[in-house]
């Protein structure tokens, strides 16, 4: 690791030269992408977790930018390779500012320039999401999509549904860049645990007459995208919010009470009680290893491993990608219809 | 509510109906070391969801032998990482019927007790020799036409078969018309494992997914092309059986002429299976048959002879087990092909594999055309100025480009430079197993990468042409190589251009 004071970018690039050819024998300078990771200082977070789960497997150039320093910018470089098979390595180049007083560090003018211009740029966004941050505006053309997990800050300070409806707003002032939600990719297995549950032609009828679901486990916001993913799909419109979760209206101008219990993590494990307006009830219920179990009411249970993704792979598939998601976007876009007296 | 909605943009436009699967040949080798892994890594991944395995075999199982059978497969092949619950889910999936292939009451039990799930897939792991009753049997017992479907979806009852699909023309043909007889062409699926690796995959990728080298694939820039299957094992315990293949059918009739394909085919319309397939049989019809008079011009046959293989000794091949002494079986071939199509005219393709070869090795080198007007010093003297485009199949899988750069200095002495790329370096994740892909595909009825009966019979249509010149000429014309070395010295008579020479092991 060297440590550069003071900061350049030509000296930086010299710098991560160096430590590349220091660290890997093959010394390769393969990289596929960028990520720029903004996070405050001594916060937990999944940065090193998910970096750890992506190393040996996608090489990029990192650049950490960290907030909450006193005195003035700083930076060092670093790199760190894992071998591929007998012959290859696949490696990270790092990039480590920490931004200080002077608020130098955090600026797009200062690292912009250390962006590797012929690959995507991603970033990751872990500093507070409300208000809706201006570096996003000021980025618009140099990223490529940003990462934000919504509920990482989630509690008690943030409410999920606030970041949700400036999600709907950013889309709508045509900004080009797309987000992508990690909590939103954390819900995946409920999702197709639910499109499966529904999937036999005697339950996808009962699609139209859903009275309720509880949601045991999860955030908020994965609650939140669960709802709104199933109104979006399900041509629900959302009236209200109640203490213990929301009310929405399905096509039939009939009510569907949506609540959230008991949050845990997915991980954890969940369930996902539908309550039918016959009064049959259908589930979905994950245990710790990721095997959740779909119960229908006149069928064998059914099996399946869906298990819940993590930070390190949820980042490996963004990062595979630029496409944006359209069933976030559509969701997102369910709860910008929500009416503003139920923020009264 | 005929679409479930809730399925819409979820990525599992993969997931196949619901399906059983009866494996012939449910105790052997294959199963163990393939079917069965390959299997329960997508049941595991959840791409499979709704199934039945039933295993079909001679041998006095139950199904509770059976399912023990094969959790100690999935014991030994994941260990402490095996997921107990799913285990049990899995094995719960599994049965067992014991009955000869020729006995009408195995298929009865089909019949009878798997009448759900509707749709059926057949896996031949036998042994080329039990194809053909198995087939009759699937075809008396009325078990090779789709069920009637309970709903309004189609049933579907697919067939996979091993290669290899005969042994010349005649039986190549022989085989087609045995399952023509019972199954229609698109229920059969001839598996080549070879085609479900990842990297064949992606030498299409390669030519339609960029812009850059389709302008220059063609005569007008390419010299020649090379594609080398090269490795270092011997035949090892395949003695017997390499004494009646030999490497033209073993390798060159499946691998080699499917890669000549990927490299020489013209873009498909669409990804459809049958689009990509008969601009595949289109490259093998147009191959030029070798005559008697062009054997030797254009073919070249070896035998590997004692040598040293990574610091070791190594018995010559007529020492190896299972191996006649005065063996003339070929463990090298090289060829010299030539397209008759427009693009590919004057271009030759050379193919070349060998067992106890210097180096374990398998690519595709597109050598260019020298520039048409040789401006620089000293390059008029250099053979080396021509452009090669490397893909790199097996090992380091990537691609390489080799160029011409300036030497720094007062001159303008140029030299060769190499763009490299790696997937190693760019993608650290472990491809799916060919077989997994391939049994995917099968149950979703994508044939793309499997082998259509023409595409077979034109490729065994080129091969049987050499096979019949070789056996009149008997051993004449086979020559001895030492282990460890790049082949016998007269594979290099094929190669006669400027250009043209061996890219060396």
């Amino acid at each position: 690791m060297t440590r550069l004071d003071p900061i350049s970018p030509t000296q930086i690039e010299k710098e991560i030269q160096k430590e590349l050819s220091a660290v890997s024998a093959a010394f390769t300078r393969a990289g596929l992408f960028n990520l720029i990771i903004f996070k405050q200082a001594s916060q937990k977070n999944p940065v090193e977790a998910s970096l750890n789960y992506l190393l040996g497997k996608r090489p990029a150039r990192i650049i950490h930018i960290e907030s909450g320093f006193s005195g003035p910018s700083r930076a060092h470089v670093s790199a760190r390779c894992y071998p591929y098979r007998k012959d290859s390595e696949v490696c990270f180049q790092e990039i480590h500012i920490r931004n200080g007083a002077d608020n130098i560090g955090r600026d797009p003018g200062f690292w912009s320039p250390l962006i590797i211009r012929e690959i995507p740029v991603y970033i990751w966004w872990l500093e507070p999401l409300i208000p809706f941050p201006e570096l996003f505006r000021k980025t618009d053309e140099t990223a490529d999509r940003f990462l934000i997990y919504s509920s990482y800050n989630e509690e008690p300070a943030e409410n999920p549904l606030s970041i949700f409806r400036s999600l709907c707003a950013w889309g709508d002032r045509g900004y080009g860049t797309s987000f992508s939600d990690f909590s939103w990719h954390r819900i995946l297995p409920l999702r197709i645990g639910t499109a499966r549950l529904f999937d036999p032609v005697a339950e996808r009828i009962m699609l139209t007459e859903i009275a309720s679901l509880c949601l045991s486990g999860g955030s908020s916001s994965e609650a939140l995208l669960y709802s709104f993913w199933l109104a979006a799909r399900l041509g629900w419109e959302a009236r209200e919010i109640e203490t213990d979760g929301l009310s929405f209206r399905d096509s039939g101008r009939k009510t569907v009470k949506v609540r959230h219990e008991k949050k845990t993590p997915l991980e954890n494990g969940y369930m996902i009680e539908f309550e039918i307006r016959d009064g049959k009830k259908l589930s979905l219920r994950s245990k710790k290893e990721g095997c959740v179990t779909l119960t229908r009411p006149d069928s064998e249970c059914q099996t399946m491993r869906l298990p819940v993704p993590g930070p390190g792979e949820i980042l490996l598939k963004e990062v595979d990608s630029l496409k944006a998601d359209l069933l976030f976007y559509e969701a997102i876009k369910a709860t910008g219809k929500l009416p503003n007296e139920a923020f009264a | 509510m005929d679409e479930n909605p809730l399925l819409f943009g979820l990525d599992l436009a993969r997931e196949p109906a619901p399906f059983t699967i009866v494996i012939f040949g449910a105790s052997g080798d294959l199963t163990r070391r393939k079917l069965i892994p390959a299997l329960f890594s997508l049941f595991r991944h959840g791409f499979i969801v709704n199934f039945k395995i039933a295993g079909f075999s001679r041998r006095n199982w139950s199904d509770e032998k059976f399912r023990e059978e094969i959790s100690a497969i999935l014991e030994q092949t994941y260990r402490d990482r095996l997921n107990q619950e799913l285990k049990e889910a899995f094995l719960h999936k599994i049965s067992y019927i014991s009955s000869p292939f020729e006995a009408g009451e195995g298929y009865r039990r089909i019949k009878e007790n798997y009448s759900e799930p509707a749709n059926k897939i057949y896996y031949l792991a036998t042994p080329p020799s039990e194809y053909e009753v198995i087939i009759d049997q699937l075809g008396e017992a009325g078990l090779a036409r789709p069920q009637a479907a309970g709903s309004n979806r189609a049933c579907f009852t697919r067939l996979i078969i091993e290669k290899p699909f005969g042994r010349d023309l005649e039986s190549a043909r022989a085989l087609n018309r045995k399952l023509a007889s019972v199954f229609k062409e698109e229920q059969v699926y001839r598996i080549d494992h070879y085609l479900g690796k990842e990297t064949v995959q992606n030498v299409m990728v390669f030519r339609f997914g960029n812009g850059v080298f389709e302008p220059i694939w063609n005569n007008r820039y390419i010299d020649h092309v090379q594609i080398t299957m090269a490795e270092t094992l011997g035949v090892g315990s395949r003695g017997g059986y390499y004494e009646k293949a030999g490497a033209l059918k073993d390798i060159v009739q499946n691998h080699l002429l499917q890669l000549l394909c990927l490299v020489a085919m013209e873009p498909p319309n669409d990804l459809d299976p049958d689009s990509i397939r008969n601009e595949k049989v289109k490259v093998l019809k147009s191959i030029r048959p070798v005559t008697e008079e062009r054997i030797r011009s254009e073919t070249s046959r070896g035998q590997y002879l004692a040598g040293i293989i990574d610091g070791k000794k190594v018995a010559a091949y007529r020492e190896e087990p299972g191996v006649s002494e005065d063996s003339v079986t070929e463990t090298f071939v090289a060829l010299r092909l030539a397209l008759d199509s427009w693009r590919w005219a004057g271009v030759p393709f050379f193919l070349r594999t060998g067992k106890r070869l210097a180096r374990r090795t398998t690519e595709i080198s597109i050598r260019l055309k020298r520039p048409p007007h040789l401006l620089f010093e000293g390059s008029e003297i250099s053979s080396s100025l021509a452009n090669t485009l490397i893909m790199r199949i097996q090992p380091n899988e990537g691609m390489m480009l080799n160029f011409n750069s300036k030497i720094p200095g007062f001159t303008t002495e140029m030299r060769p430079v190499n763009m490299d790329f790696s997937y190693g370096s760019s993608f650290g994740d472990e491809p799916p197993e060919a077989y997994e892909r391939l049994l995917i595909d099968a149950m979703l009825g994508d044939s793309t990468l499997y082998t259509r009966s023409d595409e077979i019979e034109a490729a065994w249509s080129y091969i049987t042409g050499i096979l019949s010149a070789w056996t009149e000429s008997e051993g004449d014309g086979l020559f001895f190589y030492p282990a460890g070395s790049s082949g016998p010295e007269e594979a290099k008579n094929l190669l006669n251009g400027p250009e043209q020479r061996w890219r060396k092991l």
